[in-house]
């Protein structure tokens, strides 16, 4: 498949009272026309500094730096003059955020949010934009569309109110669908109805996806590829299936041995990843995940590991027992 | 709504009902007597007696509040002592300059205002920013008398563009009117120009952190639409307050002002009356800059409701 | 890189601060002022009260430095105790209406039956002006400086009464209060010990603006006669003491306002890092 999106090298730091801190450190992957790719990872590893970076939307006269690439369809957009970005985003990219309830403009309609976005980039009278918002939202599963429409974000529930957030972002047939954690701010009934919804919808339109979550779950039943990032940076990349069956990287291992399911014996105690995610400024010499690690070496302490292929094709991990390439010694 | 409304101006009078007990209070508990400064100090003291009887001053305080209240519920503020005048009569003749530089004052302060706090708000951590900031601190640490004088003396004495006192009525021709009120509204105003710019700096500020600014960059809004639009609209719940109550700040402001620039307003009334003890005069001009307060207050409260849809609902439910 | 963890914010804060040049200078000008005040006793030059009829008005020289004014009083030496007097006025009515705020807002915020009460009237004090309130008390009283310090410090309560009753108020709604409460912690335990810290942060910052507005009503009440009585020097009643010779003497004006607005400076400046410091989230 062709590639829609293309991010190399990218790394993003901020400037803080305590200095310079790097959220996003070297990080490379691409997404696929029409394609789900998932990225998991705790909070605070760079998920969504990454996807806020694609769409640079940090202000950049004051505390931002970008390096590296972001192709997307080969234009590479951390060159483009703020202008030019502006006709990308809610364009070719758009993105949800988390929580609905603050993400909409809490003074203005959902119709007016949506018919906002639809002329900023197209040239159609009020009437039709607002027309187009109606479908919009009927396509996003929203009852009576046409009342809605009117109803301010206060005025809607979690779920259509994250409805009327995708709505927004889908107004002008993007080709690229960020959804940063859009289901973590909801009930677990309607999480499922939203990723249902999202799934459809990439299937009716074709986009590619980047879907941003901690829920390997969620992953599991919509993704075709993941990502794993730790502290700003990719620990294994793979499909779906490879990484569920086969999980490399031992931060994976216990990111999908710390999911409960059916099936695990109740009286064992569920499986937990020692210690917390520290603090980007506090990452050492070495492996960023030397410190949580049970099968860390005096190695994993001085030297730092690159992304080893692994032999099932785009199966990439992050970790010295992979350095030799091919099959894995598993430790224990 | 009709309850909530209901409640309000239950509030509303209790609060004035206060304001009139500690405004008697304060002014019948001095130990001055009035009926010896209306007479002067050669009165004799059967003159002073009789004019006491005369003046109800003789009853008890508490006769004396009630007396007071129930004409005011029948649209009498009372006589002055020394004016041979109403209450009403002097506050209907000293209010309108009052009011007159309080329109200029607030409008000077926040055409000054809004516009320097959404670009101190833009330019973050520039020196344009530093710049309106560092004016804006300037401008709230120069007391507005001061800069009266100082105005005084390079516009009116210097350069004579201005008069130095007085005031025209606007009748009296507007182009008169206007530069007799000029200095005197700027004074008044630059200080809460100031204010707003802050406030409204802060407002700003704060709103661009919020998530909906990030989705209107992440739909491709321009920097202005984000500024104008999405943010302005919703900082201004704090905006509205700082105007409105530089409004009534206005008011009282003027006691000062208009002493200074010699203007025949409310301010001067109670200046002069308080030296007078003049009781009734200053209790009317009181309450009725209380009142104003007031109005402001309940204005600032409708205006809420049309600004931030959020807060019609809790109107309602309440 | 380890050792940033064992500083709070608060440190960084502070560390910021001090990098800001324009902040430094006006405290810096402000602290001299203000000690040149304090120590108004020992460097003034002249008697501030000592009258030289020969040398009224004289502009500023060498021996006068801010000039003389009618009675041929030292200039100088006048804002120096103007200013040391001003201060004092500052203080006092921070301090008093601070204290008298933080009783009056702990009661209100604990009692429910005194909140009523004393929260109609703070909002009947606060629905007259600063200045009618203040003219009005001390004309009333009679002018004295402790009469303009006590009617400054009554319009003044109500702002940190307003304050102190929001925060304790909040802090009565937590869970852990509800606990302690159960546990059989008596009222005073939960007022002195847990409302009152949390209560002091929001109040200094309301003390700081407290103290530059006390010393701001107070020199426009001096200027119109209604303040500091007479022949005592307050930065007011220099300018009072000019208001007819204004437009040929302006050093009776400029040197008095300058001192008023640099001091002013100062204290907004302080204010508004004391806000940085205390309450990063502000920021």
């Amino acid at each position: 498949m062709e590639n829609l999106l293309k991010v190399k090298e990218l790394k993003t730091s901020f400037q803080t009272l305590r200095g310079e801190v790097t959220a996003v450190d070297g990080v490379s992957f691409e997404v696929k026309k029409g394609e789900i790719l998932g990225i998991v990872g705790e909070s605070g590893c760079g998920k969504s500094v990454t996807s806020q970076s694609i769409m640079r939307l940090y202000n950049e006269k004051e505390l931002v730096k970008y390096e590296g690439e972001v192709l997307l369809e080969g234009n590479n957009l951390l060159k483009l003059s703020e202008k030019e970005m502006r006709s990308v985003r809610g364009n070719d990219i758009a993105m949800i955020f988390q929580d609905a309830l603050s993400s909409l403009n809490p003074v203005f309609t959902i119709g007016n949010q949506i018919v906002e976005a639809i002329r900023l980039h197209e040239k159609i009278s009020k009437k039709e934009a607002k027309k187009r918002a109606v479908e919009l939202l009927r396509l996003t599963g929203i009852p009576i569309p046409e009342k809605r429409v009117d109803a301010y974000p206060h005025e809607l529930s979690g779920g259509m109110r994250q409805r009327a957030m995708i709505a927004l972002a889908l107004s002008c047939q993007p080709k690229l669908l960020i959804a940063d954690e859009p289901t973590t701010a909801l009930d677990v009934t309607i999480q499922a109805q939203i990723m249902d919804l999202i799934v459809e919808l990439n299937q009716k339109m074709g986009m590619g996806i980047m879907l941003i979550t901690h829920d390997l779950g969620v992953v599991a039943h919509t993704c075709q590829r993941v990502i794993v990032m730790y502290l700003g940076q990719i620990v294994e990349e793979g499909m779906v299936d490879e990484i569920f069956k086969n999980p490399s990287h031992p931060y994976t291992k216990g990111l999908i041995k710390s999911v409960p399911t059916t099936n695990t014996d109740v009286s064992r105690k569920l499986y937990t990843i020692k210690g917390v995610v520290p603090l980007l400024s506090e990452a050492g010499e070495g492996c960023r995940f030397c410190n949580r690690c049970e099968m860390a070496t005096e190695k994993c302490r001085t030297s730092k590991p690159h992304l080893y292929s692994m032999k099932n094709e785009g199966h990439r991990v992050r970790c010295f027992l992979y350095e030799k390439g091919g099959d894995c010694h598993e430790a224990k | 709504m009709k309850k909530y409304f209901f409640k309000r101006l239950f509030y509303t009078i209790v609060t004035l009902l206060i304001v009139s007990v500690i405004l008697f209070v304060l002014t019948h508990c001095t130990g001055a007597d009035p009926a010896k400064l209306v007479l002067g100090i050669q009165a004799t003291p059967e003159a002073v007696e009789d004019l006491r009887e005369k003046m109800g001053l003789n009853d008890s305080l508490i006769v004396q509040y009630f007396r007071w209240l129930g004409d005011i519920l029948h649209g009498d503020l009372g006589t002055s002592y020394m004016k041979n005048k109403t209450v009403t009569e002097l506050l209907g003749e000293s209010f309108m300059p009052t009011f007159n530089i309080a329109i200029y004052a607030e409008i000077i302060s926040m055409c000054i205002g809004i516009p320097l706090g959404v670009l101190a708000a833009k330019y973050k951590g520039k020196s344009a920013s530093v710049a309106i900031s560092s004016v804006a601190l300037l401008g709230m640490s120069i007391p507005g008398f001061l800069l009266a004088l100082f105005m005084m003396m390079a516009f009116c004495v210097k350069l004579q563009w201005f008069p130095v006192a007085g005031y025209t009525p606007a009748m009296e021709g507007f182009l008169e009117h206007i530069r007799s009120m000029t200095l005197p509204a700027i004074a008044l105003g630059f200080p809460q120009a100031a204010l707003i710019t802050r406030t409204t700096n802060n407002a700003m500020l704060e709103v661009m952190n919020t998530e909906y600014i990030k989705t209107a960059k992440a739909k491709g809004a321009s920097e202005g639409a984000i500024l104008f639009k999405h943010a302005l609209r919703n900082a201004l719940i704090p905006i509205i307050t700082v105007c409105l109550q530089s409004f009534a700040v206005f008011f009282g402001g003027a006691v000062i002002i208009e002493q200074i620039f010699n203007i025949p307003g409310i301010g001067t009334l109670v200046f002069s009356s308080i030296s007078s003890r003049d009781y009734y005069v200053i209790q009317g001009a009181v309450l009725v800059i209380a009142l104003i307060y007031v109005v402001a207050n309940i204005l600032m409260d409708i205006l809420y409701g049309i600004v931030d849809p959020r807060i019609r609902i809790t109107g309602k439910s309440k | 890189m380890k050792k940033s963890r064992k500083h709070s914010d608060r440190y960084f804060m502070v560390k910021s601060l001090m990098k800001n040049k324009l902040l430094l200078i006006f405290a810096g000008i402000t602290l001299i002022i203000a000690i040149a005040g304090i120590l108004a006793p020992v460097i003034a030059p002249c008697d501030p009260y000592l009258e030289e009829p020969v040398n009224r008005l004289m502009a500023p020289c060498k021996e006068h430095l801010f000039g003389t004014d009618i009675y041929g009083r030292d200039v100088f030496s006048r804002v120096l105790y103007g200013v040391r007097l001003s201060l004092l006025v500052g203080v006092m009515t921070a301090l008093i209406s601070t204290a008298v705020g933080i009783i009056l807002g702990l009661l209100a915020g604990y009692f429910r039956i005194m909140d009523a009460v004393i929260m109609r009237i703070c909002e009947a004090l606060s629905t007259i002006p600063v200045y009618l309130m203040a003219i009005t008390l001390i004309t009333l009283w009679g002018v004295s400086t402790k009469n303009v310090i006590i009617s400054m410090a009554i319009v003044y309560a109500p702002l940190v009464i307003t304050v102190t009753r929001g925060v304790a108020m909040s802090i009565r709604e937590q869970t852990y209060i509800e606990a302690i409460r159960a546990a059989g912690a008596s009222w005073s335990r939960i007022v002195f010990g847990h409302m009152l810290p949390n209560v002091i942060s929001p109040v200094i910052v309301q003390m700081t603006y407290i103290f530059a507005s006390a010393m701001l009503v107070e020199a426009a009440l001096s200027f119109l006669g209604a303040g500091i009585p007479l022949p005592e020097p307050s930065l007011g009643n220099i300018l009072n003491e000019a208001r007819n010779v204004i437009f040929s003497s302006w050093w009776l004006v400029v040197f008095p306002g300058l001192c008023l607005i640099f001091i002013m400076l100062g204290i907004n400046v302080l204010g508004d890092a004391i806000r940085d410091v205390l309450d990063p989230l502000s920021n």
